[in-house]
C-alpha cells in the first residue's frame, strides 16, 4: 500500500512531534518503452545508499537541517537514532523506519498530519479513530490513545498513529481493517506501559507525592522527571525493542492492508495461434518437433461425418528429429528476401499472387524452389501469414520432396525433382525462383509447361487492380503486364533491385475451383487497397482469420463433437456462420488446424453424459 | 470586508447498537466501502444547502427536502433488493453448477431474442445489446486475449495472472478498479455508464435485467482472511531474539547474510517457486560440462540452483572480512567464513553442504558489514551471471520452462543495450508486459558494462543451446489503459519520491512471516463487493446509484438527468471524468436511448435513440441460431465469446487504421474496413479501452 504508517506524540514540553514513520520504497513506475535507460531497481539503490553514507559523524550528516534541533527534542519525543530496514524482495519493496521521513515534501505532510491529529482532529473523548485531510496533504486516518506514565502530567501521555495516503477512497476501503488492527498494536503498547506504570505506582504512589509537592512554575518539570524532563516510549513501556516491534507491526499493516482484497478478472483465453505456438514449444522442448498431421484428404463433410463417432480420433502423431535451422541462418541473413505480402504481390503479379494464396488457403501443398534459400523460406514465411498457425506445417529446407501429410510448405532445393506419383495426383502448386534466363543458362525448369489458369477468372477483380494501381502505383509499370507477362521478375525492376535476377514460375497441376473463398476474398482486398498500411492489413488478417477459425470451431463441434447431423441441417449451419459453398473446402483444411487444446476440450465437453438433451 | 459565513453539515447514521452487533458491523463495512456513493450524496445536499442559504426566504424547508432526499438515497442505496444472481460474476465462481447457469442463461437469452428481437419490437434486444456493450466496457478486458500460459487445460476463461502481478508490485485497490469495472469507466474518454430497464411487466424486466448482468462485468474480489497475525507479531518474544545483534541465544541458529542474492533466490526457490532461483543465472547449457575448480552445482531439494564460482567467493571475502570490529560481526562471521574456506576442497558431492551454508544467511549489522556485503554480492552475482546451471538431462520440462519465462524480460532488455540481435518474440511486447518474475531485476540493474557484455554472452549462448524453448510465455502485455485503470490517479504519482531519502545506516529487519493463505474468499456478501451491490432487481422506483436497475416508474428523467450532472461533478470515482451516461431501455414501448451528460447541453431531453449495430446484431442471431441446433449452451457461450473477441480484433484493426490514418472520411472508413456505419460507436468505444490516442477521432 502506498501509505506512510507514523506515530506521534504530544510532547509537555514541544508539542506534537513526529515519533516513528514507517515507510514502503518500492521500484519507480516502469518508464514508457523507448527511453533508453533501464528501470533500475530501487531495492538495490536503497541497498547501496546504505554504504554511501559516510560512517562517521553519521549524526550530523544524516539530519537534515528542517529538522529540529537538539534544543526542542527530548527524549520523550525521540525515537531512534539508526533506523530499521526490511526487504521484500518478492514485491520488490522495502520498508524503511525512521524518526521522520527525510524527503521534505512527505515530511511536511506527515507533520501537518501530526499537528492535526493531536490538536483539532479529535476525536469524542480523545481516543479512537478519526478521518480528516484533503487533496493537497493527503488524507489520514488519526489513532489518539493515552499511555500510562507515572512521571506525566496527569499520569498519562497523548500519542496518535496516523495512516497517510494520496488515495482517500482506498484509505476509507480500508478502515474496517486499519482500525482494529491498529487497536492491537495501541493495546500492546498500552498493557506494557501499564505493567510498567502499576509497578512503579506500587513502589512509589505519585498522587500523594504530586498532592503534597509545592509547585511552582520554575520546579514544576524537575520535581517530576528528576533531571530528564520527560521519558522515551522505551522507558514507559519497559521495553527496549519497542521501536523494532512498531517497525515490524507497521509494516505488516502495510503489507496486509494492500493485499487483504485481491481481485479475479478474467481475460479471454489465448488465440488459437497462441495455444498452437505453445503447443509446438512443449515439442520443441524435447529437441524434436512434433508435426500434429490429421487426414487433408478425404476432407468432405460426409467423411467427417462418419468419423464423428469415434471418439478421440487422435491423428498418428508423427516426430521428425527436426533439423535445427539455425546453421542456416546464418549464412545467408543478408541476401534477398521477400519483405512482405504486397512485396510478394508485387514480385508474383496480381493474378499469380491470387492462384498462389488460394492454393495456400485451401491446403494445396505449396513447393517452394530455388537456389537462395532465404529467399525461398521469406517466400514461405509471407505465405504463411494467410493461414492459422496450426495449419502451417513447414519443412523450410529439404534436399528431397517431402510428402504432403508432412508439410504443405515446403522450400526445396532446385536439384531435387518431384516423384512421378507427386506429379500426377498430388494437390500442389510448384513456384520456382530461378534465375533469369540472360543470367543463367542452368534453369531448371522441367514443368514450366503447364501455367496458372486462374487468370481467367479473375477478370472482375483485373478492373478494380487497374484502378487503384493506377491511382497508387503509378511508378510500376503497367498492370496489364502483371497479367500477360509470364516472367514476372521483370515488373518489380524499380522498387526492389535485388529480385530483379530473378524469375518467379508457377506451375501445378491441381486446377482451383472457380470462385475464391470469401475470406481470401477480403484478404486480397485488404492487399490490394494501397490506402491500408501494412500494419492494418496484418490487422485485417487477424481479424478475418480468428474470425473464420470461430467458423471452423462451430463447424467442428457440430460434425466431430454433436452426434449425428443431418445434410439439411449441415447446409443450415453453413448459413448461419456466413460460409458458402465455395468456402467448405476452406474450412475443412482449417478445421486440421485447430489446436490440440481445443479438440480435446470440446471433445470432453461433449462426451456421453455432457451431451446436450 | 464582508464576513464570511460558514455552514457544517454532520450527519449521523444510527448509533452502535450493542444487542445488534452483526447488522452493526454490516453497516460499518458497507459504509466504508461505499464511501464514494455516499460521498456523493453528501455533495449533492450540500449543494441544495448552498442554494437554500442564498434564497433564505425557504431556508428550512428546503433543506428538509433535501434531507428527505438524502435519507430517501441512503436508504435506497443500502435496502434495495439486489440482483440475485448476477450472472457474469456467478458463473466466474461458479465450479459445479456451470452447466445448469448456462443453460439458465441460454434459455432465457433464447427466448428473449425470440420474442422482442424482430420488428414489432424495433428489434429491442440487438439495439439494447448494442448501446450497452458500447457503453459498458468491462466486457473488453475479459475477451481480451490472454499471453501464452504454461496451464495445459483449456479454459474456457482465463484468470488474468497479470493483475497478481501488478498488485504485488504496485499496490492498488481492487474495490476500487471494481466500480470502475461495473460503471464502464474504462476507455478513454472516461465516462460513468448506468443503465435503467424500464417496463411495467416485472418479470420482463426482470428478464431483461438478468441478462444484462452478463454482459455488464466486472471482476470479483477476495479477501484474505485475517488469522491474528498482528497479534502474534506485536507480542512475540522472538523478537528480542532474532533482532538484536547482541544476543547470543542465536549462535546455534543459522546466521543470515543478507546479501548474497544468489542465498536469498535459494531460499525462496526452496519455499516458493523455482523462479527466481532460474531466473539468477542467466545461462543455461545443457553440454557445458561443470568445471570442478570453479563451478560447482549446487542441488537443493533436488532444485537445480544457480552453481557459483566459489574461488573468487573465496579470494574475496577471507580479506575483506577478517578486519571488521564490530562485535555483532566478530561473533558472526567466523563460521561463515570457516565454511567458505572450506568449499573449494569439497568434491562436488558434497555440495550440498554449501547450499545449505547458502541458505544460512548472514545478516550483516554493522555499517563496516554492510559494506563488504554489498561488494560481496556484486561479486557473487556476477559470478552467478558468469557461472552456468548445469541442467541435466532428466530434468523436468518445467524448470525450462520457467526459466524461458523468466529469462524473457531479462535478455531482451540486456540484448538490447548490448547491441546483440535480439531473438523476435512472438507477439509479446516486453516492455509493456508486467514482469513476471520478481527475480529478474537484480540481474538487469547490474547495468555495469561489462557485465552486460558478459551476460549478453552467455544469453547468446544459452539461445543457442536452448533456443527451441526460447518462447515467450509470459503474461499478456498489459495495455496502457489496462494499468492506469487499475489504479487510482492517486497512488500513481505523488508518493512515487523522485529522489531517494537519505539512509542513516539502519538495522536490517527480517520480514514478518507473510499472512498465511489459508483463507481466501470470495466476497459474496453485498456489503464488501460492488459487483453483488450495484447491480440492483426491480423497484417501484427510480434508483440512483445503481449501475443497472429495473423500474417501472414513469416519471424518472428529471431526476436521471439531475444524477447525470451531478455524477459529472462529483465523481464517484474520485477522478475527473468526461461524461455521464444511462442507458434507458423501455419495454413497453420498446425504445432505447442513451441519456448523455453531454447531451444535455444541447437538447433538453439530453437523449439520443440508439441504433442496433450489425455485428451485434449478427452476433445475437448467430448464437441464438446455433442453440437451436442443439449445439450445447455451454458451447453457445463460448462461441457467444468467440465473437465479441472478434469485435475486439475488428476494433483493434480500427485503431490501427486511425492512428496511421491523417484524416478519413466515415465513408471511406466503412467500406474499407468493411464495417458498416452501425458499428462505428461500438468499435471506437472497444479501441478507447486499448488505444487512448484515439479520443481525438472520436469527437471528430
Amino acid at each position: 500500500m502506498n501509505a506512510i504508517i507514523s506515530l506521534c506524540h504530544f510532547c509537555e514540553l514541544h508539542g506534537p512531534k513526529i515519533l516513528y514513520c514507517t515507510q514502503p520504497f518500492r521500484p519507480q513506475e516502469p518508464k514508457p518503452p523507448g527511453t533508453e535507460e533501464v528501470e533500475t531497481d530501487i531495492i538495490h539503490k536503497l541497498k547501496s545508499s546504505t554504504f554511501a553514507v559516510p560512517s562517521s559523524g553519521a549524526e550530523s550528516a544524516v539530519i537534515p537541517s528542517f529538522s529540529s534541533s537538539a534544543k526542542d527534542r527530548c527524549d520523550g519525543c525521540k525515537s531512534v537514532q539508526m533506523g530499521f530496514v526490511s526487504h521484500d524482495d518478492e514485491a520488490k519493496v522495502s520498508y524503511v523506519s525512521t524518526q521522520q521521513p527525510y524527503n521534505p515534501e512527505v515530511f511536511t505532510r506527515i507533520r501537518q498530519a501530526c499537528i492535526r491529529s493531536l490538536s483539532s482532529e479529535v476525536c469524542p473523548g480523545r481516543e479512537g479513530p478519526i478521518f480528516f485531510g484533503d487533496t493537497q496533504c493527503g488524507h489520514v486516518l488519526s489513532y489518539t490513545f493515552y499511555i500510562p506514565d507515572t512521571q506525566a502530567r496527569g499520569m498519562h501521555r497523548w500519542y496518535s498513529i496516523l495512516v497517510v495516503m494520496m488515495d482517500k477512497i482506498y484509505l476509507l476501503n480500508s478502515w474496517p481493517f486499519l482500525v482494529p488492527h491498529l487497536q492491537i498494536v495501541i493495546q500492546s503498547l498500552q498493557k506494557k506501559a501499564r505493567g510498567i506504570y502499576d509497578a512503579e505506582e506500587a513502589k512509589c504512589p505519585q498522587r500523594p507525592l504530586r498532592m503534597e509537592a509545592r509547585v511552582n512554575p520554575s520546579n514544576f518539570i524537575k520535581q517530576r522527571g528528576g533531571s530528564k524532563p520527560a521519558r522515551s516510549l522505551q522507558e514507559i513501556t519497559g521495553d527496549k525493542n519497542v521501536f523494532q516491534m512498531l517497525h515490524v507491526a507497521f509494516l505488516w499493516i502495510l503489507k496486509a492492508c494492500g493485499s487483504r482484497i485481491t481481485e479475479k478478472l478474467l481475460e479471454g483465453p489465448p488465440t488459437e495461434d497462441t495455444i498452437i505456438d505453445m503447443e509446438k514449444q512443449e515439442e520443441t522442448e524435447e529437441g524434436f518437433i512434433k508435426i500434429f498431421t490429421r487426414k487433408l484428404d478425404g476432407s468432405d463433410l460426409v467423411q467427417a461425418e462418419s468419423e464423428a463417432d469415434q471418439d478421440g480420433d487422435k491423428s498418428p502423431e508423427l516426430e521428425i528429429n527436426y533439423q535445427e535451422e539455425l546453421e542456416e541462418d546464418y549464412d545467408d541473413q543478408f541476401d534477398l528476401a521477400v519483405t512482405d505480402i504486397r512485396h510478394l504481390r508485387k514480385v508474383l503479379g496480381r493474378a499469380n499472387f491470387q492462384a498462389l494464396s488460394h492454393h495456400v488457403v485451401i491446403g494445396n501443398q505449396i513447393i517452394v524452389s530455388g537456389h537462395e534459400r532465404s529467399l525461398v523460406k521469406s517466400v514461405i514465411n509471407v505465405l504463411k501469414t494467410l493461414l492459422p498457425k496450426g495449419c502451417c506445417r513447414v519443412i523450410p529446407w529439404s534436399l528431397k520432396y517431402e510428402e504432403s501429410w508432412r508439410c504443405n510448405f515446403l522450400g526445396l532445393s532446385p536439384d531435387a525433382s518431384l516423384p512421378q506419383h507427386v506429379n500426377s495426383s498430388e494437390m500442389f502448386v510448384l513456384v520456382e525462383i530461378v534465375l533469369k534466363a540472360g543470367l543463367a543458362s542452368a534453369s531448371g525448369g522441367t514443368n514450366n509447361s503447364s501455367l496458372v489458369a486462374s487468370s481467367v477468372e479473375t477478370d472482375d477483380n483485373h478492373g478494380t487492380e487497374r484502378e487503384i494501381s493506377s491511382d497508387f502505383s503509378s511508378g510500376i509499370s503497367g498492370p496489364a503486364s502483371d497479367l500477360s507477362d509470364l516472367s514476372l521478375g521483370t515488373e518489380g525492376q524499380e522498387k526492389f533491385p535485388d529480385l530483379e535476377h530473378f524469375e518467379f514460375k508457377m506451375s501445378s497441376p491441381t486446377t482451383l475451383p472457380a470462385k475464391v473463398p470469401t475470406v481470401l476474398a477480403k484478404m486480397l482486398m485488404a492487399v490490394d487497397n494501397n490506402n491500408l498500411t501494412l500494419e492494418v492489413v496484418e490487422a485485417a488478417f487477424t481479424c478475418l482469420r480468428e474470425e473464420w477459425m470461430n467458423k471452423v470451431k462451430v463447424l467442428f463441434k457440430f460434425t466431430k463433437a454433436g452426434g449425428n447431423r443431418s445434410e439439411e441441417d449441415t447446409k443450415k449451419l453453413l448459413q448461419i456462420v456466413g460460409a458458402r459453398s465455395e468456402d467448405k473446402q476452406l474450412l475443412m483444411f482449417w478445421m486440421t488446424g485447430l489446436s490440440v487444446q481445443y479438440r480435446e476440450h470440446i471433445l470432453a465437453a461433449s462426451a456421453p453424459g455432457n451431451i446436450h438433451k | 470586508r464582508s464576513r464570511r459565513s460558514k455552514l457544517a453539515v454532520a450527519i449521523l447514521f444510527g448509533s452502535h447498537d450493542e444487542k445488534d452487533e452483526e447488522n452493526y458491523n454490516q453497516f460499518q463495512n458497507f459504509f466504508f466501502s461505499h464511501f464514494a456513493l455516499f460521498e456523493a450524496h453528501v455533495e449533492k445536499l450540500k449543494s441544495t444547502i448552498e442554494i437554500a442559504y442564498f434564497n433564505n426566504r425557504n431556508f428550512l424547508p428546503t433543506i428538509m427536502e433535501a434531507l428527505e432526499l438524502f435519507r430517501n438515497d441512503v436508504y435506497d442505496l443500502y435496502m434495495t433488493q439486489r440482483l440475485a444472481e448476477p450472472v457474469w460474476l456467478t458463473m466466474m465462481s461458479a465450479t459445479t453448477y456451470k452447466t445448469k447457469l448456462c443453460e439458465k442463461f441460454m434459455d432465457t437469452f433464447t427466448w428473449l431474442v425470440t420474442k422482442f428481437d424482430n420488428k414489432n419490437c424495433k428489434f429491442f434486444v440487438s439495439t439494447l445489446l448494442s448501446a450497452v456493450l458500447t457503453q459498458h466496457l468491462a466486457w473488453v478486458a475479459t475477451v481480451t486475449p490472454a499471453g501464452g500460459t504454461p496451464a495445459h487445460t483449456y479454459q474456457d476463461k482465463h484468470t488474468a495472472k497479470w493483475v497478481d502481478t501488478l498488485a504485488k508490485t504496485h499496490p492498488y485497490n481492487p474495490l476500487w478498479a471494481q466500480l470502475g469495472d461495473l460503471f464502464g469507466a474504462i476507455g478513454v474518454p472516461r465516462k460513468i455508464s448506468r443503465t435503467v430497464v424500464v417496463g411495467k411487466k416485472a418479470d420482463i424486466v426482470k428478464k431483461f435485467l438478468y441478462v444484462l448482468s452478463y454482459f455488464i462485468r466486472c471482476s470479483e474480489v477476495h479477501e484474505n482472511t485475517d488469522p491474528q497475525c498482528l497479534n502474534l507479531i506485536v507480542n512475540e518474544p522472538y523478537l528480542d531474539v532474532s533482532l538484536s545483534p547482541t544476543t547470543k541465544s542465536n549462535v546455534g541458529r543459522p546466521k543470515v547474510i543478507r546479501s548474497c542474492d544468489s542465498c536469498r533466490c535459494c531460499e525462496n526457490s526452496s519455499s516458493q517457486s523455482q523462479t527466481n532461483c532460474i531466473s539468477k543465472s542467466s545461462v543455461v547449457s545443457e553440454s557445458s560440462q561443470p568445471d570442478h575448480n570453479e563451478v560447482f552445482s549446487v542441488g537443493l531439494n533436488g532444485i537445480r540452483a544457480p552453481s557459483l564460482g566459489l574461488s573468487e567467493l573465496h579470494n574475496y571475502i577471507v580479506p575483506h572480512s577478517l578486519p571488521i570490529e564490530t562485535n555483532a560481526f566478530d561473533k558472526s562471521l567466523p563460521p561463515v567464513i570457516s565454511a567458505i574456506e572450506n568449499v573449494p576442497n569439497f568434491p562436488t558431492s558434497e555440495v550440498t553442504d554449501f547450499s545449505n551454508f547458502s541458505e544460512q544467511v548472514v545478516r550483516s549489522q554493522s555499517f563496516s558489514g554492510g559494506k563488504v556485503r554489498s561488494r560481496l554480492s556484486q561479486q557473487l552475482e556476477t559470478n552467478i551471471v558468469q557461472s552456468s546451471v548445469v541442467v541435466n538431462k532428466g530434468k523436468s520440462a518445467e524448470i525450462l520452462k520457467f526459466l524461458s519465462k523468466s529469462n524473457c524480460g531479462m535478455l531482451s532488455s540486456n540484448l538490447e543495450t548490448s547491441n546483440v540481435v535480439k531473438k523476435p518474440q512472438e507477439g509479446v511486447e516486453d516492455s509493456r508486459c508486467v514482469e513476471t518474475s520478481s527475480g529478474t531485476c537484480a540481474c538487469i540493474s547490474l547495468d555495469n558494462r561489462k557485465d552486460a557484455e558478459a551476460k549478453a554472452l552467455n544469453c547468446r549462448q544459452s539461445n543457442h543451446y536452448v533456443r527451441p524453448t526460447y518462447f515467450s510465455f509470459s503474461c499478456r502485455s498489459v495495455t496502457p489503459t489496462g494499468l492506469s485503470r487499475r489504479r487510482h490517479l492517486s497512488s500513481t504519482g505523488s508518493i512515487d519520491y523522485e529522489a531517494f531519502d537519505p539512509m542513516i545506516h539502519c538495522k536490517e529487519v527480517k520480514m514478518p512471516f507473510a499472512i498465511e493463505d489459508c483463507g481466501e474468499w470470495q466476497i459474496r456478501a453485498f456489503d464488501r463487493n460492488f459487483g453483488r451491490s450495484l447491480l440492483a432487481s426491480y423497484s417501484d422506483h427510480y434508483l440512483s446509484d445503481f449501475v443497472l436497475h429495473g423500474t417501472s416508474d414513469a416519471d424518472y428523467r428529471p431526476r436521471l438527468l439531475n444524477d447525470l450532472q451531478s455524477t459529472v461533478k462529483h465523481s464517484i470515482l474520485d477522478e475527473p471524468i468526461d461524461e455521464a451516461v444511462c442507458v434507458i431501455a423501455d419495454t413497453d414501448q420498446w425504445t432505447v436511448e442513451v441519456a448523455s451528460s453531454k447531451v444535455m447541453g444541447i437538447s433538453p431531453s439530453g437523449c439520443t435513440p440508439w441504433t442496433s449495430s450489425k455485428i451485434v446484431a449478427d452476433l445475437i442471431e448467430s448464437v441464438v441460431e446455433i442453440s437451436r441446433l442443439k449445439m450445447s449452451s455451454e458451447f453457445c457461450l463460448m462461441h457467444l465469446e468467440d465473437r465479441l473477441q472478434e469485435i475486439y480484433f475488428k476494433s483493434h484493426m480500427l485503431s490501427e487504421y486511425l492512428t496511421g490514418a491523417k484524416t478519413y472520411s466515415q465513408r471511406e472508413l466503412t467500406s474499407m474496413l468493411g464495417f458498416e456505419t452501425s458499428d462505428m460507436a461500438l468499435l471506437m468505444a472497444v479501441a478507447g479501452t486499448h488505444s487512448p490516442g484515439l479520443s481525438q477521432f472520436l469527437s471528430a
